[in-house]
């Protein structure tokens, strides 16, 4: 934004000569304040315009889903760190619902069935990560969730 | 790293033309007249609205912040629906990257120029300015100086990113 430099009070519009506006530096008379101010608008702004309203009109429309998944998703982790395992999982379940592919949301869900005691859950989800490249924090996650499993079942079986 | 402003500005054209148009909107809801818009170029600045100087210090200083408010109230609600699949669930679509980029564009361009800030400056230290525009005002221009001097550090990108990714991670941590 640039203002333009202003000459002092003028007698007439610079536009049209018409009677000026007072109170203004630049000379211009009430009509011609009003079109200069209204600038116009190139039709492929418009166009712009419509693609980002679209845009935003967008996120606006996935905002609520999404914002609900987030505050559940941390929900859960708060769940997690009050031992409240079932609730977690219930929580990450709505996650995962949402989004399938949120490979982090699915690990916490392994780790919550398992403590709430839903393994057969757990060694669902364990199935599904076969073959699958993760973090490194999250194959350390599932790997301990392993260990705890089999041990589990290895003093189910003595 | 010293990325030519141009590359910068090319990478992120929405937010120049989002400026722009809001400087150009103000203008004619302030009753400014206006001379000349370029709502993009490969040049420096990267887009500019020439107008007549506004009556009112309340008027300059509307036409000289609102692409501020602007942008980062549109960057912040078009990031929001991206930030969270990208950052909390690592899970995005091909959408959330395309809205993400938009997102950032915008609100990096949300700090006005040093042309602004002065033109704003200006118009609150005007003997005729009320108070209260000073009180407000002030920390605003200060900030917009800021943002202006601080874009050579990449100030205005991280802003950008702030108000894209930070913004909506802030507040999902409040409301949990």
């Amino acid at each position: 934004m640039t203002p333009a430099q202003e000459a002092p009070e003028a007698a007439a519009c610079k536009h049209c000569g018409a009677p000026p506006e007072t109170g203004y530096l630049n000379a211009l008379c009430e009509p011609c304040r009003d079109r200069f101010a209204a600038h116009p608008i190139p039709g492929w702004l418009k166009l712009a315009v419509v693609f980002i309203t679209a845009a935003s009109g967008y996120s606006m429309l996935r905002f609520p889903a999404v914002w609900r998944a987030a505050v559940v998703y941390q929900h859960g982790h708060a769940d997690e760190q009050k031992a409240a395992y079932g609730d977690a999982a219930a929580e990450y379940e709505k996650v995962v619902k949402d989004y399938p592919d949120a490979d982090e949301a699915w690990v916490r869900l392994a780790a919550a069935s398992h403590r709430a005691g839903n393994d057969r859950r757990t060694v669902e989800i364990l199935n599904q990560f076969r073959g699958k490249k993760l973090p490194s924090a999250e194959v350390g996650e599932l790997n301990g969730l392993i260990h705890e499993l089999q041990a589990s079942h290895a003093v189910r079986n003595q | 790293m010293i990325i030519p402003g141009f590359l910068i500005s090319l990478l992120t054209f929405p937010g120049v033309i989002v400026h722009e148009l809001a400087h150009q909107l103000f203008c004619r809801w302030a009753r400014v007249a206006v001379f000349k818009v370029c709502y993009f170029r490969l040049g420096n600045p990267a887009g500019y609205v020439i107008h007549e100087i506004p009556r009112t210090s309340l008027q300059h200083v509307l036409v000289g912040v609102g692409p501020f408010f602007v942008n980062t109230i549109l960057g912040a609600l078009i990031a929001f629906p991206a930030a969270i699949p990208l950052m909390r669930f690592n899970s995005p679509q091909p959408v959330d990257y395309f809205l993400a980029w938009l997102g950032v564009s915008v609100a990096m361009h949300a700090f006005p120029s040093t042309g602004d800030a002065k033109g704003i400056w200006s118009a609150l230290f005007k003997r005729t300015s009320p108070w209260w525009l000073k009180v407000i005002g002030l920390p605003l221009v200060l900030l917009i100086y800021a943002g202006a001097i601080g874009s050579f550090f990449w100030l205005d990108a991280l802003y950008g990113a702030a108000v894209a990714f930070g913004l909506p991670n802030l507040l999902v941590d409040l409301a949990a």
